[in-house]
């Protein structure tokens, strides 16, 4: 469906985006993670046909964007950073305003538009002014605008800027919808977004591609590749017992394994050896010395751990 | 013409008239018509009830004074309700919108010339009651009147234009009302001070650029082809680099 091939922006001598290669694929919905200033917005900017490659080519539902602007841009849905939203209009003639702008044909335009209003839960403030909607209202009126033309492909820059938890839920409602009839490119910071509505994320720094793979995949890729760099990989434990005693207090603290210990109230923070064989011992001697075991925790590696070792080193083997 | 033209006219359209802001310069632009209008009419009137009077032509005593007061009034309503156009467009960053839909740059420049026009036409009708109502008591020769009345409509559009390109220059409303007032004065003064030089084309082509001499022309009632060519050409220019600013913003 998307189809991006040495994809390159240079700000005079400065390159925003150096050689980007990927492929998304009909029904996808994939992340576009970064830090900021990482070139997400330009990226989003050249597929969507408003900012010109320095080099490259992007081919979107069979379009090249440089040589077939307009008939890519019927198909796409695009949500900028700031949502394009008119303050001296309503919420429905702005949709219908939209609608007619991606010549949406007239027989299914009034149906398009009651959808968009019901699934984004506007309804209610359809003949309001949008300039006295409140902000996490005007952000929803911006991803209305980018779904009201049905489009084939969708592309959301930071979709849930500015809107509560609640309606952050609904968004990601709104996208596991969407999933397998559009494909849709999530750029964002918040790595929450990603893990809950993408199944697979790019990550990109410096204007290059870091990582692109399912979720799982990374992280187990980072994991593996932790150990193996340092086979005295340390990982945090949070141990929990009802009665916590000064011997085993010292007990821990005689173990050479463990690094540190952070007590507090009856859990015990421990950084140690990611060893399987050193849980077994120290919930072993819980046990044996009566404390009431509650719960024993190892952290996981998430998301955030993959996304800032990745963004601080260079590109990694086996990750790709 | 193409469907987004008509797009973008009729969202700016729907935006001038739905707005109190500006319903509310409607109505005073009528009002002062109005007050202009009987002031004239009181004294031509006056004068045609003097002995010579019988020579005072309606047209140059009523309409003329007239139209010349519509024709100031929009000098300094049109870049007033030119400036937003595309200024805050950019400002507001609409313009992603814009420029990410399948439209031309040209449908925007030309759907929103267009809806100003229609806006400016309108007022020129509105203008154009009075010596109407005027016909209902006195006969007078329609022709130079007419004529005056389609030179309006080409002026207006020729200041039109070069506020949409002072639009199209920056992204603030202000920035942009101010460049259109400086450009439609900067066309003022040229020729009207009488340009002085030994060179004839070089008088010749001031006394072009003067739309005072080309607002004269369409008073008198003669139409004068050269200034519809000029005001046509004019309004073409304008749109063209208009369109190449916004053209610009495409593929920063």
């Amino acid at each position: 469906m998307i189809h991006v091939q040495n994809l390159s922006k240079y700000y005079g001598s400065r390159a925003a985006i150096q050689n980007l290669n990927f492929t998304i694929h009909k029904g996808e919905v994939v992340g576009f993670l970064g830090p900021n200033g990482a070139g997400k917005t330009t990226t989003m900017k050249m597929l969507t046909g408003f900012m010109k490659p320095s080099a490259g080519k992007i081919e979107i539902a069979g379009f090249d964007v440089t040589k077939n602007p307009l008939e890519v841009k019927k198909k796409l849905g695009y949500l900028p950073e700031t949502p394009p939203i008119y303050m001296d209009m309503t919420v429905k003639n702005y949709l219908n305003y939209v609608a007619d702008l991606k010549a949406v044909p007239k027989k299914e335009k009034k149906q398009n538009i009651y959808a968009t209003l019901e699934s984004l839960k506007l309804a209610d403030v359809k003949d309001r002014l949008i300039q006295n909607l409140s902000k996490g209202f005007r952000q929803r009126v911006g991803i209305a605008q980018a779904l009201v033309s049905n489009p084939e492909v969708l592309v959301l820059d930071e979709p849930t800027v500015g809107l509560d938890p609640k309606q952050v839920a609904e968004f990601r409602e709104i996208i596991k919808k969407l999933k397998g009839s559009h494909t849709i490119i999530l750029s964002t910071h918040i790595l929450q977004e990603v893990q809950a509505s993408c199944e697979r994320v790019i990550i990109i720094n410096e204007g290059q591609i870091v990582a692109q793979n399912t979720i799982e995949a990374l992280t187990q890729a980072v994991q593996k590749s932790n150990t193996q760099s340092e086979p005295n990989h340390q990982v945090r434990v949070y141990l929990k017992v009802s009665r916590p005693s000064d011997d085993f207090r010292s007990f821990l603290n005689s173990q050479s394994y463990i690094s540190s210990i952070h007590f507090q109230g009856s859990q015990y923070e421990i950084q140690c050896e990611n060893k399987e064989e050193h849980f077994e011992t120290i919930v072993k001697n819980v046990m044996e010395q009566k404390l009431g075991f509650q719960e024993f925790r190892k952290e996981q590696l998430m998301l955030e751990d993959v996304f800032v070792k990745l963004t601080q080193n260079v590109p990694q083997e086996g990750v790709h | 013409m193409s469907k987004a033209i008509w797009v973008i006219c009729k969202k700016e359209l729907q935006g001038f008239y739905t707005s109190p802001w500006f319903l509310f310069i409607f109505a005073v632009f009528n009002l002062l018509l109005c007050v202009r209008f009987l002031i004239s009419l009181d004294e031509f009137i006056q004068r045609s009830m003097m002995p010579m009077g019988s020579g005072v032509n309606i047209h140059d005593a009523l309409f003329i004074p007239h139209l010349n007061w519509v024709y100031m009034t929009f000098l300094i309503l049109i870049p007033l309700m030119a400036m937003k156009l595309i200024s805050e467009e950019k400002k507001e960053r609409t313009m992603d919108l814009l420029l990410t839909s399948p439209i031309s740059s040209m449908d925007i420049v030309l759907g929103k010339f267009l809806a100003l026009w229609l806006v400016l036409i309108s007022m020129l009708a509105l203008a154009f009651l009075f010596p109407l109502t005027t016909s209902l008591v006195a006969k007078f020769d329609w022709g130079p009147l007419l004529g005056s009345y389609l030179g309006m409509i080409f002026l207006a559009g020729f200041n039109l234009s070069l506020c949409l390109f002072a639009s199209s220059l920056t992204s603030s409303t202000v920035m942009s009302g101010f460049f259109g007032f400086l450009f439609i004065l900067i066309m003022m003064i040229f020729g009207s001070s009488g340009v002085q030089s030994e060179n004839m084309i070089v008088v010749a082509i001031f006394e072009q650029l003067s739309l005072g001499l080309h607002l004269r022309d369409f008073f008198l009632g003669t139409l004068n082809t050269k200034s519809f060519i000029f005001l046509i050409t004019g309004i073409g220019f304008f749109c063209y680099t208009t369109y190449k600013m916004v053209e610009n913003l495409r593929w920063k």
